[in-house]
């Protein structure tokens, strides 16, 4: 994967040279337009619809939303969105593996390519049941066993369902991340390096940006996307659509491409939580891996020798072997 | 009245351990203090690197740290215990060993909470521990548990001491310096041994002795939920606290003989420490097997018996023979058996083999400990699917050890240079029996 | 499933235009050095009959697809005598659109429909990219009503003839969504009937907000006559979705842990600091008592 990204970073370089040629101003634009993440777009008079504090719809131009999204309170970082309860459910028919939402996040989080919000494990419950891809983000648990256990009250469950880390108080003492059942949680074992206009940002707990060493991090549903209407960036970057992303109350959830009800997707097709009988109260359900859109082997062409290395313990690949 | 003047056959005795050091001493003191020095060099290494100098990743998130952290907690446990008991059953052999388990407490004690400090990212935000302490949090209750035991241990230590300052502070013949002897003047805090001042004293040791006795037990147990709160393979245990507090005890007791069997070796004590001292802990800790075996035994069996995917896998992995199963073997049977093989025969108990067999079950507390972190740390209820060896399995990076070594080297530096400061085996009149107190 | 280009521009126009769907839309592509720039239009009209035209230029080659930013469109109508609307430069998502003024007369083909232009000129040696789309202007007249307790949800498509007359649209199929967070749940079709363009549905439950408010859009999308129109309504029929944020529960996971924790640490700490406390007096009487027998000595 470290190769890869390396190779697309070395033709990026190239296209700026060739955009010169091209002309348009893609020129000037072009350092910009790569570092596109944390620009405003230029759509003015655009309204949107927001929710209220008591739950009710109202219509604001976009513009004074994203100003205010990036001077957010504390207090309001800490309850949430309010009126939302996110959910997540990850159609695990649909994965083949294609990583596209573990590279999009860390891009965005500015994360080194060994370190995962979101990982992909091959999972196969025994020897003779059929192996499938497995996505696991944070899981945002209603009962979080993460937050119970942090002294300094760092880690914390918001109204809107969401999770989230404040690096900026964070002692590090790694409870957290012995005890998430799920291991969702990473440690900055050291000085965390970032691309200069991640580091240069002002840190939000809603982006997980610019992170800190010695704190711990985790997928954090981007709360900042949601501010602005638009969806987690492991939804946007699924060319498969696996995983669909929504509010709970409005009983809605969305993969950028089909929309529909939350309760008729879990009812029609058996979702579940995964290892919910911890007591956990996962937010992200799963939808059972039958009628595969796509073969399971599939999900093993296009990845890197590292990440084939990942799985190598696995029956599966042990089976493989012989 | 000069209270010295009574116990001057003693104190000649003992002044020379606190007027002079051998040479052997000094080596011993730079030998310690150069192993210290390892240890501050390697703390400093990992704050300015950060924790990647450690063999701790993602998924084995505490090692070395929390393995000394509850160690060295155990010991102080065990110390505390005894003292206290000690002083409440109050036997006519208690003299030599109250002073030497109640220091063992509280250097460990204070020892054991520097490794929670190793093992902090940001010790720069230690103050949010205090400023935005979670009373729902473990770590709260680790925090003012461990505090009021030591501030306890330290008042019931000071407390045996006085008497102990009084006497050193009228013996004239001390060859100490002026500051020294302004020191013990003050903390003698005018005792003059009147039935007064002797009654004022024992009902407060009885006070804290009695509190000891659950704090240690509290805090220790707390100290066993920082895993059993958690849903993890091997810590989602409801008798984890009991099972920590045997364990300690078992392997505190352990300490406390090894102790005694070196300042009784180095400092020629063999005069007060004899065999009947050792035969009576030897007792104890074989008491204790039996109870650290039963509890082993109903904690693995059930797991074992009951299996659940993610205990069977931890299981499996601490049966392993080409991995934990050699450490779980001596951490669990044979701890449990060579005190009761050792000690249970008559004609092999001697003070050698006591001691020897208090090696044993020392260093298998110790590997307990380790064999109660890692593996379960290693043993995650979702696959570890990583390429990188040192994220699967959890291997001591240099600096951990170093750090590792710099706490028993300070135990026993604390040691010796308390044994420089006060004497360690009370003299026989400055323990008198206690008066008669209500509580 | 769908072919990988079209997933591409879905999940390219959706993560820059966040907004609800998109119209159809038409592509053109120049190859330099490589490098195809794609261009592509889209006409929707909004609920307030603004039609607007949409444009995102990126510039693709293998795995690497970038935005242009600062790109200058010119955007035209008409065919042969072409009527300039606007210039517009794309932003650093390489999106541009531009509203039309109503108040323009639009050159329109024999079949009602106006032809959108959009054009953007390389450097010299780069080949210029043009999209066009030919869209019949429509209107769409939503309502909403209770017939019988059912909850209808009625639509009625008209467009203006040659000679000002309104015919009725007949036989489209349209759309029925309701918004969300972040794009529109479909909750129904209508097909609007051969003769006198009107169709309707019916509503059934769904979550609103907090007085059970909910927005109801009727929508034809990419529609290859008449593009994206669309007309919304907001109104009461949502079943009414509780925000109850005021309860602050004490909870293991809340900055406030449950009571009865703070009570017993409450209880251990005000026993240990009791029987401290009467230590440190009893110090300090064995203090005092030993200045006495000094001082008589």
């Amino acid at each position: 994967m470290a190769k890869n990204e390396k190779s697309k970073n070395i033709s990026r370089r190239n296209f700026l040279g060739t955009g010169f040629l091209l002309g348009a101003g893609a020129i000037t634009a072009g350092g910009v337009v790569l570092a596109a993440g944390n620009a405003i777009p230029e759509i003015s008079g655009k309204k949107i619809k927001l929710l209220t504090q008591d739950g009710k719809i109202i219509e604001v131009d976009e513009t004074a939303v994203l100003d205010a999204e990036q001077n957010l309170s504390e207090k309001e970082i800490r309850d949430g969105i309010p009126g939302r309860k996110f959910v997540m459910v990850v159609d695990l028919s649909k994965c083949k593996n294609v990583r596209k939402c573990i590279s999009k996040c860390q891009e965005k989080h500015g994360l080194q390519p060994d370190q995962e919000f979101m990982k992909v494990l091959l999972m196969q419950d025994d020897k003779n049941s059929a192996p499938y891809w497995f996505p696991k983000p944070c899981y945002h648990c209603d009962q979080p066993a993460c937050v119970k256990v942090c002294p300094v009250d760092a880690t914390y469950k918001r109204h809107d369902g969401i999770v989230l880390i404040d690096n900026e108080r964070c002692v590090g003492c790694k409870f957290c991340v012995a005890g998430c059942p799920y291991s969702a949680r990473i440690f900055h074992w050291k000085e965390v390096e970032l691309p200069i206009e991640l580091a240069n940002r002002k840190y939000s707990s809603e982006t997980s940006v610019p992170a800190k060493k010695g704190t711990v991090s985790k997928c954090d549903f981007c709360p900042d996307q949601s501010r602005q209407g638009k969806l987690p960036h492991c939804v946007t970057a699924c060319p498969m659509g696996v995983i669909y992303f929504g509010d709970m109350n409005e009983d809605t959830v969305t993969n950028g491409d089909e929309t529909i009800r939350f309760t008729d997707i879990i009812r029609d097709r058996a979702g579940y939580r995964y290892l919910a009988d911890l007591g956990t109260a996962p937010l992200v359900y799963y939808l059972p891996p039958v009628n595969r859109q796509f073969p399971f082997e599939s999900g093993l062409e296009s990845v890197t020798d590292e990440v084939k290395e990942r799985y190598k313990n696995t029956e599966y690949m042990k089976s493989k072997k012989e | 009245m000069k209270i010295a003047q009574k116990n001057l056959d003693n104190l000649k005795k003992f002044a020379p351990f606190l007027e002079s050091t051998t040479t052997m001493g000094w080596i011993w003191i730079a030998f310690l203090v150069l192993i210290i020095f390892s240890g501050f060099a390697a703390i400093t290494y990992q704050i300015s690197e950060g924790q990647i100098v450690t063999g701790m990743r993602d998924y084995v998130s505490w090692s070395l740290y929390k393995v000394n952290f509850i160690f060295f907690m155990g010991v102080g446990l065990a110390g505390a215990l005894t003292s206290s008991v000690l002083h409440l059953v109050n036997p006519s052999w208690k003299k030599p060993l109250v002073r030497i388990s109640e220091l063992m407490a509280i250097f460990s004690l204070i020892i054991g909470p520097v490794y929670i400090l190793c093992d902090v990212g940001r010790l720069d935000r230690l103050a949010n521990v205090f400023i935005y302490a979670r009373l729902a949090s473990p770590i709260t209750w680790d925090v003012i548990a461990i505090l009021m035991e030591l501030i306890v241990c330290i008042v019931f230590l000071y407390l045996g001491l006085i008497h102990n300052f009084a006497i050193l502070r009228d013996y004239d013949q001390l060859k100490v310096s002026k500051f020294r002897k302004r020191l013990y003047r003050f903390m003698a805090i005018n005792y003059e041994n009147t039935p007064e001042q002797k009654k004022h004293i024992t009902w407060s040791q009885n006070v804290l002795a009695v509190m000891v006795i659950p704090m240690g037990i509290i805090v220790y147990s707390v100290i066993a939920w920082l895993f059993g709160m958690t849903k993890q393979a091997g810590w989602d245990s409801t008798i984890f606290g009991p099972y920590f507090v045997i364990a300690a005890s078992f392997g505190g007791i352990a300490a406390l003989i090894i102790v005694l069997a070196s300042f009784r070796k180095f400092f020629r004590f063999e005069e007060y420490i004899t065999f009947k001292h050792f035969n009576i802990l030897a007792n104890t800790l074989l008491i204790l097997a039996f109870f650290y075996g039963y509890l082993s035994f109903s904690e693995y069996f059930s797991k074992w018996y009951g299996f659940g995917t993610f205990n069977t896998e931890l299981i499996n992995r601490l049966f392993d023979f080409s991995g934990y199963g050699p450490w779980f073997v001596y951490a669990n049977f044979i701890a449990m058996l060579a005190p009761m093989l050792i000690l249970a025969v008559p004609k092999w108990r001697t003070i050698t083999s006591i001691t020897l067999s208090a090696i044993i079950v020392v260093t298998a507390f110790w590997v307990k400990c380790y064999l109660i972190i890692i593996p379960t740390l290693e043993s995650q209820h979702l696959p570890i699917q990583d390429s990188r060896l040192e994220w699967i399995h959890y291997t001591p990076s240099l600096v951990e050890i170093a750090l590792t070594m710099a706490g028993f080297a300070t135990f026993c530096l604390f040691l010796t240079l308390a044994a420089k400061f006060v004497t360690v085996l009370p003299s026989s009149i400055d323990i008198e029996e206690p008066v008669d107190t209500k509580l | 499933m769908k072919s990988n280009r079209i997933s591409t521009i879905i999940v390219l126009l959706i993560s820059m235009l966040f907004v609800q769907a998109f119209s159809y839309a038409q592509e053109d592509e120049a190859e330099y050095d490589g490098y195809i720039t794609k261009l592509s239009l889209s006409y929707i009209k909004n609920t307030n009959n603004v039609k607007t035209l949409r444009c995102v230029i990126t510039a693709k080659k293998g795995e690497i697809n970038l935005p242009l930013e600062n790109a200058e469109l010119k955007f035209y109508a008409g065919n042969e005598q072409s009527l300039l609307l606007g210039v517009q430069k794309t932003n650093n998502e390489g999106f541009a659109s531009l509203d039309i003024n109503n108040e323009l007369k639009l050159p329109q083909d024999d079949s009602g429909a106006v032809l959108y232009r959009v054009e953007y000129k390389g450097l010299e040696n780069s080949k210029d990219v043009t999209a066009e789309v030919s869209v019949v202007d429509i209107n769409l007249e939503l309502s909403l009503e209770e017939i019988d307790s059912v909850k209808t949800i009625t639509v009625k498509g008209t467009r203006i003839g040659k000679n000002g007359e309104i015919l009725p649209v007949k036989g489209q199929d349209l759309t029925i969504y309701v918004k969300r967070l972040y794009t529109n749940l479909k909750i129904g079709e209508i097909n609007l009937s051969e003769d006198e363009g009107i169709g309707s549905t019916e509503f059934k439950s769904i979550p609103g907000d907090s007085v059970g408010n909910i927005l109801i859009i009727a929508k034809i999308e990419d529609n290859e006559l008449y593009a994206t129109v669309e007309k919304s309504k907001e109104i009461k029929w949502g079943s009414i979705v509780s925000y109850d944020r005021t309860s602050k529960k004490r909870e293991l996971w809340t900055n406030e842990a449950p009571i009865w924790m703070a009570i017993t640490l409450a209880i251990f700490l005000l026993g240990v600091w009791y029987h401290l406390v009467r230590v440190f007096i009893k110090m300090r009487k064995i203090k005092k008592l030993g200045e006495q027998i000094e001082g008589v000595a």
